[in-house]
């Protein structure tokens, strides 16, 4: 097992180098083909010289060719430093590490809240297919399935502002980071993040619940469940022990996706709830052209990415006693 | 697996429909309220808005205020650093800003120069050296004095160093020379400029920065790297707030990143008030990050902000509740920006000798007859009324309304369609019997004319404007295209045909402008490739072009401001007979403020957005 996970951690290494390079290809050709250009706002300020700009463009290095500019970042990079943000004028890694954990509380809280309720509810409609309940769940999943994101998001913000039970987005207030209480201020972030997550997790909740409820249907068809209810088991054991596990497996590996997914999933929620994660900063540096900042971003992402499949197989190892990790 | 389902299959599209709708009734129901709510405001614009406002006496007379309270705005974006002079936008500008201050500054009521750390000032007879004399007493927040060395230092080591990327370099040279900075007894600093040079003194407010803190971090250590550049950064900001030494009226006391900055007073901030209290009056000023302009609104409402920078839409929704939650909307007349339309008059040619434009457009582009008719056909009544929904006037010169110096009865071109085609028949254009427009030379007219996507206000003028130029014959392709995509065919490609851009200006100073009207500058936008920066062959330029530029320069040395004023008067004179810009509208300035703070006093001149409010939070204090 810690020889596979050793194994599997290894081969990430070329892996993220290729991602990287490309990357770092797409970005540089933006600034190439389409203008992507760090400098353009400098450019059209009124008050700046052309001798000003030529250092700028001096200093960070857009005058040499592709591939100096990329040996020259992944060198930095491998001895740990991934540049400075053109715009921030910092390091990278402080910016994004400022904002990391932010983004994981709310990505962490939406998974554990969507999971803890989807499966559960996607097992107990399967056995009542067609009843009244299955009908209404499934058509508020319908909904919330097809409701546009940013609108439940605004709505719910607005329900925040009228009735006054929940903080109209951020993170913390300033009274209780003032108060210098550890509980306090971990009820007041429990306190801010409840419509964010509300927000994300009706949406996936909805999409999971199908889904799980679908593979339950799938399962209890078979000809081993028939066996084992004709054999005399007990319902709950046929259910939780043959079914549920069996119907498990395929959402066990949506879970690794859910987890590259923590970082990049919520954006638009982060812009509106005013959540001061990652979502925002990478879009701004993107609009921006700012190449370390994007490019950390990129990597980090793709790290999770792997990351989340190598614990998705190994869950998946441990979910179904069928699959053997080799080394 | 979902055929498993098939009751439920067919209700997915129509449940999704029923979303659709029920969002789209949401908007309707908005949109209807908001026009019924304000009947007048799509015909009387400007003057429904004023209405509203708030009355303000002419003059800012701050009274004494009571000590304590907060105050609590937002941004969409809060400081990217705190170190002044590696700030280039406004999100770190308007923090740090309320945290420096210079030698001089501009009074944001009068637009006087007045005095801030410098006491007073001297100007020498040749009118080449300024000596000011510092305040007696003067601290940084660490308790540290204020002296002539931080002055000399700020201006030698950090504004005139190469190595340090900042804006205020450029506009402090004079024939592109830096100003001389000498030293001249504990008291009294000297500037001296190559030449006379009126501009100057307005340039000297850049905010001083304390030598103590930064000495020998400002040139290149033995690995090349100058430690300035990464100093007071927001990794020093979130763990060490008190690292950051400055001598305006605030000083830092918390920073979240991606949350809110938090604001405290200077206690050793030289301002007092009349009774000798110290300033500032509030406990804290808080800056909380928003990102969502929706979202920044419901806060306002909520009175969790007590400020708010209005767009144009955003008064229809805030005007009705202005009683219930105790604002005011004042409106600060036109904004400084432009927002105009140019053709490309370039005669330049690429190094592989193609044109950058083609010379058959470049005929037209180049005949001032031409774009006169085209200012003849802008609607810019029909802009201001669907885009602003009245709340933006017509603009008709390169500096602003609000400018001392604005000329306000130049060359206007009213829209007026028939004029346009009567123009265009005097400049030699014909219309066939399809009604497209031909030159004299037989060449259908059509070109291409580009804005920057992603904003919709400049996306709507464009389809007006290319609608009015149909009914003239006229073939336009429109086409928005990335901001920076732009740049670079203003910047380097140069092959455009017509464009639409704004331009933020500065609403006191024309001369800071002064790139636009340089040959050879960077802002000579209408007409690129002079020879000094294109390798091939350059383009040609006419006389009134040379004419601006002279008047510019002459104003610069002109310390008499009445003969200053009739030289940028000339100016005017000149472009609005030749249009190099066709200006269309500017947007009214508004700002929404809670009424239970003292001592505000919003101006345009105060600077952007909110700044407008906050440029005197040193006197601001809650009333009952």
């Amino acid at each position: 097992m810690l020889r596979y996970i050793l194994k599997r951690l290894l081969q990430m290494l070329p892996l993220i180098f290729i991602i990287s390079f490309i990357a770092f290809g797409i970005i540089v050709m933006a600034e190439k083909l389409a203008g992507a250009d760090p400098l353009a706002q400098l450019r059209m300020s009124p008050t700046v010289t052309e001798e000003t700009i030529q250092r700028e463009v001096a200093r960070l290095g857009l005058d040499k060719p592709f591939l100096q500019r990329y040996f020259n970042w992944i060198g930095n990079f491998v001895r740990g430093d991934m540049g400075e943000s053109y715009t921030y004028k910092t390091p990278v890694m402080g910016l994004i590490l400022s904002r990391l954990n932010n983004t994981l509380i709310l990505g962490l809280a939406t998974l554990v809240v969507t999971w803890l309720i989807a499966i559960p509810l996607g097992i107990w409609l399967s056995v009542r297919q067609y009843s009244l309940a299955d009908q209404v769940f499934s058509s508020i999943s319908y909904f919330f399935m097809g409701f546009p994101d940013f609108f439940l998001a605004i709505i719910l913000l607005l329900i925040a502002a009228g009735t006054g039970w929940f903080p109209i987005g951020g993170m913390t207030s300033i009274s209780a980071e003032a108060s210098g209480n550890f509980v306090v201020q971990a009820l007041d972030i429990l306190h801010h993040l409840v419509m964010p997550t509300v927000t994300l997790s009706l949406i996936s909740i909805a999409s999971l619940q199908r889904r799980m409820r679908a593979n339950m249907l799938d399962i209890l068809n078979e000809e081993y469940i028939k066996t084992a209810r004709a054999k005399g088991l007990p319902e709950n054991k046929v259910l939780y022990k043959h079914a549920v596990r069996n119907a498990l497996n395929p959402i066990v590996t949506l879970l690794g996706y859910e987890i590259a997914h923590l970082i990049s999933g919520a954006a638009f929620v982060e812009i509106i709830f005013s959540w001061p994660g990652l979502g925002n900063l990478m879009l701004q540096a993107v609009l921006g052209t700012d190449l370390n900042l994007v490019m950390a971003g990129l990597v980090i992402g793709s790290g999770m990415l792997l990351l989340g499949n190598l614990i998705a197989d190994l869950l998946l190892a441990v979910a179904d006693p069928r699959i053997k990790l080799e080394a | 697996m979902l055929k498993r389902d098939p009751r439920l299959a067919p209700s997915l599209p129509s449940v999704r429909a029923l979303a659709s709708f029920c969002l789209a009734a949401c908007m309707l129901m908005t949109g209807c309220k908001t026009i019924e709510d304000d009947p007048g405001a799509t015909n009387q614009g400007g003057a429904a808005a004023l209405a509203a406002g708030v009355e303000r006496s002419k003059e800012f007379k701050p009274v004494v205020g009571k000590r304590g309270g907060t105050r609590v705005i937002s941004s969409v974006s809060l400081p990217k650093t705190f170190n002044a002079y590696l700030a280039a936008e406004t999100s770190s500008t308007d923090v740090i800003g309320q945290m420096y201050v210079g030698l001089v500054s501009t009074d944001p009521v009068t637009t006087e120069i007045k005095p801030v750390l410098a006491e007073s000032w001297e100007l020498s007879p040749d009118k080449r050296s300024y000596t000011f004399k510092l305040r007696e007493g003067l601290k940084w927040s660490d308790g540290q004095p204020i002296t002539v060395d931080d002055v000399v230092f700020t201006y030698k080591e950090i504004v005139d160093n190469k190595d340090i990327p900042n804006n205020y370099r450029d506009g402090l040279l004079v024939e592109d020379q830096f100003p001389i900075v000498e030293k001249v007894d504990d008291r009294h600093v000297r500037f001296t400029t190559v030449k006379p040079f009126v501009p100057f003194l307005r340039g000297l407010s850049d905010p001083i920065m304390p030598k103590h803190a930064f000495e020998g971090t400002t040139r290149p250590d033995k690995d090349g790297k100058v430690k300035f550049n990464s100093l007071w950064g927001l990794d020093v900001a979130a763990k060490d707030p008190s690292i950051i030494v400055c001598n305006g009226p605030w000083k830092l006391s918390q920073y979240r990143p991606g949350q809110h900055v938090v604001l405290e007073p200077n206690p050793h901030y030289y301002l007092k008030d009349e009774q000798g209290n110290n300033l500032p009056y509030l406990d804290k000023f808080i800056t909380i990050e928003v990102q969502d302009l929706s979202t920044e609104i419901i806060k306002f409402q909520a009175r969790e902000t007590d400020a708010l920078a209005l767009r144009a839409e955003d008064y229809d929704i805030l005007e009705p509740l202005r009683e219930r939650l105790n604002f005011g909307i004042d409106n600060l007349g036109p904004a400084t920006g432009t927002l105009f339309v140019m053709f490309n008059m370039s005669t330049a040619k690429s190094p592989d000798g193609k044109p950058v434009v083609n010379p058959i457009k470049s005929a037209w582009f180049r005949n001032p007859k031409f774009r006169q008719a085209m200012a003849h056909a802008l609607n810019t009544q029909g802009m201001i009324e669907s885009i602003y929904k009245g709340r933006a006037i017509p603009q008709t010169s390169h500096i602003s309304q609000q400018n001392p110096f604005y000329k306000p009865n130049v060359k206007t071109y009213p829209y007026d369609i028939a004029k346009a085609a009567a123009l265009l028949e005097e400049a030699g254009f014909r219309k066939n019997a399809n009604g497209e427009l031909f030159d004299a030379k037989g060449n259908r007219v059509e070109f291409d004319l580009v804005t920057n996507s992603g904003n919709t206000q400049r996306d709507a003028a464009c389809s007006i404007i290319r609608k009015d130029w149909d009914r003239l014959g006229i073939k336009v392709n429109y086409r928005p295209i990335q901001f920076n995509v732009m740049v670079q065919q203003i910047d380097q490609t140069l092959d455009w045909d017509a464009m639409m851009i704004g331009l933020t200006g500065s609403a006191i100073e024309p001369h800071f402008g002064i790139n636009t009207w340089k040959l050879d500058g960077r802002m000579h936008m209408f007409n690129m490739g002079h020879s000094s920066r294109w390798k091939g062959q350059p383009t040609t330029f006419d006389p009134w072009e040379k004419e601006i530029l002279d008047l510019y320069e002459k104003a610069a040395v002109e310390f008499d401001p009445e003969k200053r004023k009739q030289l940028y008067w000339r100016s005017q004179d000149l472009v609005s007979e030749y249009l190099p810009f066709l200006y269309t509208t500017n947007q009214l300035a508004m700002v929404a403020v809670r009424k239970d703070i003292g001592n505000v006093f919003p101006t345009i001149h105060g600077g952007s957005g909110l700044s407008q409010i906050n440029w005197n939070t040193d006197y601001h204090f809650l009333t009952d």
